[in-house]
């Protein structure tokens, strides 16, 4: 399995990355003042802080897939270090699948530090860890593997400034999904509203992994939603590593 | 004798910016011999690092085939029976040469339990030693030559592919990088290298190819292809008598003198004795007599004309 072999050198390769550590400190900071800008308004101190630190271990985890994965395999290309790795008897596809999944342990350790610094920060401050507000993370985790994926498509068919550039694009259109779906509602444009419907259903939808609303309003959240994710994140990230592997299998390098 | 490398009417046709197209390689047929240095020859841009991206399955032939020991290059079974390495070899900045080593044994499916051996062993081969836990970073272009070598070596492959191994070095790195081409050919290896110096491959070669501009211009035995001939000599004399230069001047193609030190370049290597004569019956010393002999320049020139 060559390809765990590349995900492993990968994982060390953006572990040792030094944008790593400054994000996850940055993080850890952000969560800390959380709570001191929570007690401002009285009351609401606890709900701040989660909101704070959901949003905030989000937000990290999608500059770690913008600054480091939509370059990776650019920065491969361009640095010639792919020429001795697939001139061992490797597919192509394989490189990049161990490149993604490099990648996606990198995110997981990220998040996880994160996300137990901020459940042992929360309990500590007096709340409750639920479930959900650790689905909450999961799904978190799950999104970001799928921006990753688009990050790794992206990395294979344009130059890393282009790909940092619409990966993080894609993120903030995916976020607003809904409002996308809305355009035609306030537009008579047959082709806006053409366009506007392609992109919903090209473009990854990140509400499927938003769930922060619902957990920190402790509601109960029906696990069909986590199902649904989780399937919506399998098979998109699939689609865009398949796309990634013909791309790269095309091209001279 | 059974055939390690062959290509049959390969061509590369690269699309460039605006649709621009480039012929790189252009209907070369080659076989290269199991168990023979092979030498690949050409100026830069001639098509050399193309051909050996095909070999190693870097870019696809948009036509004709290429085989490794029978595999086609599009299998890639094929990169099993080769080592490869590149023009200027690049590596993992954030490793040491151990953990680059270990990286591509484990890619090149060496058991576990035998990696480490073979990586110690390795980096005592090419003398990176004390080397194993400096970061690539740091490395000079002579010891990531180096480490490229051993990286082409982790699994003992029957075919060696070496883009450029002797640019760039040092006279002592080439002298190395050339005793261990030798080496590996005494260890049953078939080489196949580039390069732009002719002399490099005369040393070193049992069979040549020349490329221009895509094209095979001459393929074959180094002795029937390579004029051995001497073709100028320079003479350097001093001390002789006012008197010789004349003579000299007569005998020579051309001639340069200062106080009473003269350089003289002839055309054969009679003419060279005879201006010996003449220097030493002058009163003169012969300080040096150098032949020359054809060098890729000419080589070129010889070979290309009717291409
Ligand atoms: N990816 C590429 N796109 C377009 N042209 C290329 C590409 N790679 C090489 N070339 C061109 O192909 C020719 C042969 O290049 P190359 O094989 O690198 O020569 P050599 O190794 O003999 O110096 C050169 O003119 C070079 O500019
Ligand atoms: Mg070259």
């Amino acid at each position: 399995m060559k390809f765990t072999i590349i995900a492993l050198n990968t994982f060390r390769e953006t572990m040792r990355d030094r944008i790593l550590r400054v994000i996850v400190g940055v993080s850890i900071f952000v969560i800390v003042i959380s709570k001191i800008i929570g007690e401002l308004s009285i009351g609401q101190d606890l709900k701040i802080l989660v909101d704070f630190s959901l949003g905030t271990i989000d937000i990290f985890g999608v500059v770690l897939c913008i600054f480091i994965g939509a370059s990776l395999i650019q920065r491969e290309i361009d640095k010639k270090t792919l020429y001795t790795i697939l001139s061992c008897p490797m597919n192509r596809w394989e490189f990049i699948f161990g490149k993604y999944l490099g990648m996606c342990m990198t995110l997981f350790v990220s998040t996880f530090v994160m996300g137990i610094f901020f459940c042992s920060y929360y309990f500590l401050m007096g709340g409750q860890v639920s479930l959900d507000l650790v689905g909450c993370i999961v799904m978190l985790f799950m999104g970001l593997m799928v921006l990753n994926s688009v990050a790794i498509l992206l990395s294979v068919l344009t130059s890393s400034s282009v790909s940092i550039i619409v990966t993080a694009i894609t993120f903030f259109i995916g976020r607003s999904t809904y409002h996308l779906k809305a355009i035609p509602q306030f537009s008579d444009s047959a082709t806006l509203n053409y366009l506007t419907n392609i992109m919903y259903y090209i473009l990854p939808n990140f509400n499927n992994f938003d769930i922060k609303e619902e957990a920190t309003h402790a509601l109960t959240i029906p696990s069909e939603v986590y199902l649904y994710a989780f399937l919506y994140m399998v098979v998109y990230s699939s689609v865009m590593l398949y796309l990634a592997s013909l791309a790269i299998n095309k091209r001279n390098l | 004798m059974k055939t390690a490398i062959e290509t049959k009417n390969l061509t590369v046709v690269f699309r460039g910016k605006w649709g621009v197209q480039k012929r790189a390689v252009h209907n070369l047929s080659l076989k290269v011999s199991e168990g023979s240095i092979f030498g690949f020859i050409g100026h830069n841009g001639a098509g050399k690092t193309t051909t050996i991206k095909i070999l190693t399955g870097l870019c696809r032939p948009t036509s004709g085939e290429a085989e490794i020991m029978g595999i086609s290059v599009n299998n890639v079974a094929a990169r099993n029976k080769i080592g490869f390495l590149p023009e200027n070899p690049y590596f993992y900045e954030y490793l040491t040469a151990g953990e680059s080593l270990t990286f591509y044994a484990r890619l090149r499916g060496i058991p576990r339990k035998d990696i480490n051996k073979r990586v110690d062993e390795l980096l005592d081969e090419v003398g990176l030693k004390d080397a194993k836990s400096r970061a690539v970073k740091g490395f000079s272009k002579g010891m990531k030559q180096r480490l490229g070598l051993a990286q082409a070596m982790v699994h003992n492959p029957e075919i060696y592919i070496l883009d450029e191994p002797l640019s760039g070095l040092d006279p002592v790195g080439r002298r190395e990088v050339r005793e261990k081409i030798i080496e590996l050919k005494k260890k049953g290896s078939s080489i196949f290298f580039t390069s732009h110096v002719l002399a490099d491959v005369e040393m070193l070669c049992d069979e040549v190819a020349l490329v221009s501009q895509g094209e095979l211009v001459s393929f074959g035995k180094i002795d029937e292809l390579i004029n051995r001939e001497v073709i100028s000599v320079d003479i350097h004399g001093e001390g002789f008598e006012q008197g010789c230069l004349k003579k000299l001047e007569k005998l020579c193609k051309h001639m340069v003198h200062k106080d009473n030190t003269v350089l003289i370049t002839v055309d054969t290597e009679e003419k060279a004795q005879q201006a010996k004569e003449i220097l030493e019956k002058g009163g003169g010393t012969l300080r040096a007599m150098i032949p020359h002999r054809e060098n890729l320049e000419d080589f070129y020139v010889r070979n290309s004309r009717g291409v």
